[in-house]
């Protein structure tokens, strides 16, 4: 098992990757860290509802994060014509294993995402699970708490 | 702009068009909120948002808030959240459960029908002080419909059976799609757009945008042909088409032309569901409702889409500012994996986060800006002239919506002019 230096120190490289692949729109790049069992999740409420029906913002397997990018590369997606323009700021990392192969990583992060003469700040809360697979990192589950996810909301940028 | 009079309102709104200032300036988005919103019946979602006695949520009607109650005895309140002291909100949370709302300022405290029920210091205020004269003020009418809440500012308005007309039929086979009778709505999903509300009450009747503004959902213009009958008597033979009741009430039904591209067939026919539908309804009545592709609005702020079992309400924050609330519904009785789907694809069309209504939301916001580059310029609402009044003296057309839309602003021009 990883020291505790150098569980932080490829927790924090992985998140910067993450966010650079999202923020540099090489979206077919961020789905491949996703396992095949991977969910990708927004919660409407500020506490982990897993219990009862709780809706979401976003709640997919990884075919609904391809089919989500599919449409983010459709050459005439109203949203996405002009592009959006994001950067991730990532701070708070806090990582710690779970068992052999599973590392959890809390990190507070703020996006900033601008388009069309407006931007938009989206802070929150973040939580990766990650698995060792083959020698490589990957997201079984990520989960993002934005603040205010329970209030009216424009279109989210990749988070 | 001043609109007090009919024909103020005749040079904004013809048959089949409308002056572009009619969703850009704020002196009209003022008077509709006083007109329409105020003087109309509003629908406040459903009563399984408030299923247990002390369960509440708070709202708005133009900008005014509102508590939503369930009581004690099992009676739905809508109350007006200000105290009645110095006028503070009493709850400031958006749904829970709570014995009472204690304002935060002095602790007038309230039970759930609006009851005043604490005063601190009481005695200061005089012999004469009568807690009785001071509960929360409740909307001066309030009804259901098939658990459906709606009510009103102003007390003038029909009662609510008259006012939804026979577009209650469809409310009930939204409802009757339930095999226990009923639905419980989930939490609902909550986007913002930069545009006028009737951006989104036009957009839900308008069926020739798919193809353009969701391409990458339900394909381009070249790969659907338009295959819905494009007229009113053609549709009323097929069984498809529009119609629209009055007081601004449509619906479309779609059911036949493209309800397997929304939802896989074999899971809205899934035998336990069917079975359960036919011991209520009969063979032929349970697979109408399992198959049921209908879009229901009734005016002016509630939308139900039958085929996904979701609602929305359009909640207008300024001229060019609109709140939509999405609501999957589950159907009681139905199995899991049913209502999981339906919910499921009621988020992916709803949600801020999600592939539809995200690009309904840049057509809107588009379309805000491109209309204040000329207030006396008209909107086309001039597709699909071809209807007939039926017998019931509702209009049926076809095609693309247009004849829905130009109903809706027949109920405007209505409201507008005569208030209530």
């Amino acid at each position: 098992m990883a020291s505790p230096d150098a569980l932080q120190y490829e927790a924090e490289q992985f998140l910067y990757h993450e966010a650079a692949l999202i923020d540099q729109r090489h979206y077919r790049e961020w789905l491949e860290l996703f396992t095949e069992d991977a969910v990708y999740w927004l919660p409407t409420e500020e506490e982990n509802p897993d219990t009862g029906h709780p809706t979401s913002i976003i709640r997919e397997d990884r075919e609904g994060i391809a089919k989500r990018i599919k449409r983010l590369e459709h050459p005439v997606t109203l949203t996405e014509v002009p592009p959006r323009r994001a950067r991730h700021f990532i701070s708070n990392v806090v990582a710690r294993s779970l068992g052999e192969t599973e590392i959890f990583v809390t990190s507070n992060q703020l996006v900033y995402s601008f388009r069309l003469g407006v931007q938009v700040q989206y802070p929150g809360s973040w939580e990766h699970t990650l698995r060792r697979v083959g020698g490589q990192l990957r997201i079984c589950q990520k989960k993002v708490y934005l603040l205010g996810n329970d209030r009216a909301l424009a279109q989210l940028p990749v988070l | 702009m001043a609109i007090r009079t009919r024909s103020t309102v005749d040079s904004l709104v013809e048959k089949d068009r409308v002056r572009r200032a009619v969703y850009t300036d704020p002196s009209i988005f003022s008077l509709e909120m006083e007109r329409i919103y105020l003087g109309s019946w509003i629908s406040l979602g459903h009563e399984s948002e408030v299923p247990e006695p002390g369960d509440f949520k708070t709202d708005e009607i133009a900008g005014r808030p509102i508590l939503v109650t369930r009581h004690n005895d099992g009676t739905v309140h809508v109350l007006l959240n200000a105290c009645r002291h110095r006028g503070a909100t009493v709850c400031e949370i958006a749904s829970g459960n709570a014995p009472a709302f204690k304002c935060p300022y002095h602790g007038w405290t309230y039970r759930s029908n609006g009851e005043l029920a604490i005063v601190p210091s009481q005695e200061a205020f005089g012999p004469d002080f009568d807690r009785n004269e001071y509960g929360l003020r409740p909307l001066p009418r309030v009804a259901t419909y098939r658990g459906f809440i709606f009510a009103s500012f102003n007390p003038d308005v029909p009662e609510l059976e008259e006012h939804l007309g026979r577009a209650a039929q469809y409310i009930d086979a939204f409802v009757d799609r339930a095999p226990a009778g009923k639905i419980q709505v989930r939490k609902p999903l909550k986007t913002e757009y930069a545009g006028n509300w009737k951006l989104q009450i036009d957009n839900f009747a308008d069926g020739y945008h798919p193809p353009f503004t969701h391409p990458a959902v339900f394909g381009g213009p070249t790969e659907r042909a338009s295959r819905a009958p494009t007229n009113g008597t053609e549709a009323s033979r097929r069984g498809g088409g529009t119609r629209s009741f009055g007081r601004g009430h449509s619906f479309s039904d779609l059911g036949r032309f493209r309800a397997s591209n929304r939802f896989p067939e074999e899971l809205s026919l899934h035998p336990s569901y069917v079975s359960a539908l036919t011991d209520r309804f009969g063979p032929e009545r349970a697979r109408e409702l399992a198959l049921a592709d209908t879009y229901l609005l009734i005016y002016p702020n509630l939308y139900l889409q039958t085929l996904l079992s979701h609602f929305r309400l359009v909640k207008p924050q300024a001229v060019d500012r609109t709140h939509v609330y999405g609501y999957p519904c589950d159907l009681v009785g139905a199995p899991d994996v049913l209502n999981d789907e339906l919910a499921r694809v009621t988020m992916a069309w709803t949600s801020p986060g999600g592939e539809v209504q995200v690009d309904d939301m840049e057509a809107f916001s588009r379309v805000q800006r491109g209309l204040r580059a000329d207030p006396q310029e008209w909107v086309l609402f001039t597709m699909d002239q071809n209807e007939h009044v039926n017998e019931y003296g509702e209009v049926e057309g076809g095609g693309m919506g247009d004849s829905r839309a130009r109903g809706s602003f027949r109920e405007w021009a209505r409201l507008m002019a005569e208030p209530s």
